[in-house]
This record gives C-alpha cells, structure tokens and sequence, in this order.
C-alpha cells in the first residue's frame, strides 16, 4: 500500500463472488466514508455482476443527493501472511457505483464497510492492513 | 428484464417509507414487486433470502431511515 499525495492507494480485487477471478483495480482508502463504492468502469470489467440491488441517494458537496445503483460485489485485498504467498481476503458487500467522470487516479472507494475487516496502521509512506 | 430496484425504490419512497421507519428503523427491507416482503438484520441476511426467493434482478432492499451518503470526492454531482 502507497501513501501518494496524501492519499492511501491500495491495489483491489473486485469479482462478482468470492469464487471467480477478481479484477485489479486501485482503490483509495477512505475511512470518512461508511460505504464502499465503484466507477462505472469496475461494474463493466465484471463478469456478471448482477443487477442493482438497491438504490442509495448520494450526493457531494454543493450538490443534491443524487439516486444512485448499488451492487453486490466481493471486494477483497491481498494479505501476506509471513511466508510470502498473498492470500485475497475480503467480503461481499452493497457498492455503489459512482458518478462519471470516473475519478482520475482510482476505481475503488474502500469505506468503512469494507476497511472494518481490517487492522490499519497508517504512518507518512505506507499503509499496512492486518485481519481483524 | 430489468432489474426491479429502481422501481422498488420508488415504491418504498412513496408507499412504505413513513410506516417502516415508524416500525423498524435501521433495519433492512427486502422487496419485491413494489411490496415490502421481509425485514433483516442486515444488508447480507436480506440479499441471501432475496437471491434464494426472486433471484436476480427481481428483488432490492432498503436500508430503513437511511440518510443521503454524503461524500467529499469533487467529481460526485457534476454529471451523470
């Protein structure tokens, strides 16, 4: 994990269940956000990811709230245990997708939802994810 | 087909929305059809029973009494 700009970039796995081949993307770690969400981009790389399962009012700052899809996607980041074999680790959650543009520098917003699994200790250059 | 979540939401906003929050706030709908068919603990319990009773595309669920995420990212907003 990479602390760039200010910002915790982390490699993701995106997959529409825990069994297929997850998909690679950047994902920013967001601690100020309760929920996990995705650029348009991701849901079209997934293999079947199914249809909206809800639909959540979003908006940002200066603008209404926005109604917005949701979809039921694993999310999942490698972990190395110690003995340098990266084990993806993650679940499967409600994530909705966001506004274009897309944002320029990553495709995942990993909330709280998300990061909760997770033990994060952050300092100036890296971020270290440990399994709750 | 399309997936019945949006016109679900629509639904919920119109026809459920005040008597769930009055019933079971924080809890988690699950609809089908326009009607609301079961109340969960949680976002997980209610897709399992969706996926299992409807199947794809023909269930959504609300999150009852949730407020509009509000997010700092600059580009949320600006265009659909």
């Amino acid at each position: 994990m990479a602390v760039q700009n200010r910002q915790v970039l982390t490699e993701t796995l995106v997959a529409a269940t825990p069994e297929a081949q997850g998909h690679r993307f950047l994902g920013l770690v967001d601690t100020g956000s309760q929920r996990s969400a995705v650029s348009e981009r991701v849901v079209n790389a997934v293999e079947f990811p199914g249809n909206p399962v809800e639909y959540l009012d979003v908006g940002g700052v200066g603008s209404s709230a926005q109604s917005t899809p949701a979809f039921w996607l694993w999310l999942g980041i490698e972990l190395d245990p110690g003995h340098g074999q990266a084990i993806p680790y993650g679940r499967q959650l409600s994530v909705w997708q966001l506004p274009r543009p897309a944002p320029p520098n990553f495709d995942v917003l990993l909330g709280m939802d998300f990061l909760s699994l997770f033990e994060l200790v952050l300092n100036d250059r890296t971020c270290t994810f440990t399994q709750n | 087909m399309p997936s019945q979540a949006r016109s679900n939401h629509d639904a919920y906003q119109r026809f459920h929305r005040e008597q769930m929050e009055a019933d079971h706030f924080g809890k988690i709908a699950l609809l089908h059809n326009g009607d609301v068919v079961g109340v969960y603990e949680d976002r997980e319990s209610a897709y399992s029973a969706g996926i299992t009773q409807y199947g794809s595309g023909e269930f959504s669920f609300e999150e009852v009494g949730a407020q509009p995420i509000f997010v700092s990212l600059p580009m949320v907003g600006q265009e659909r």
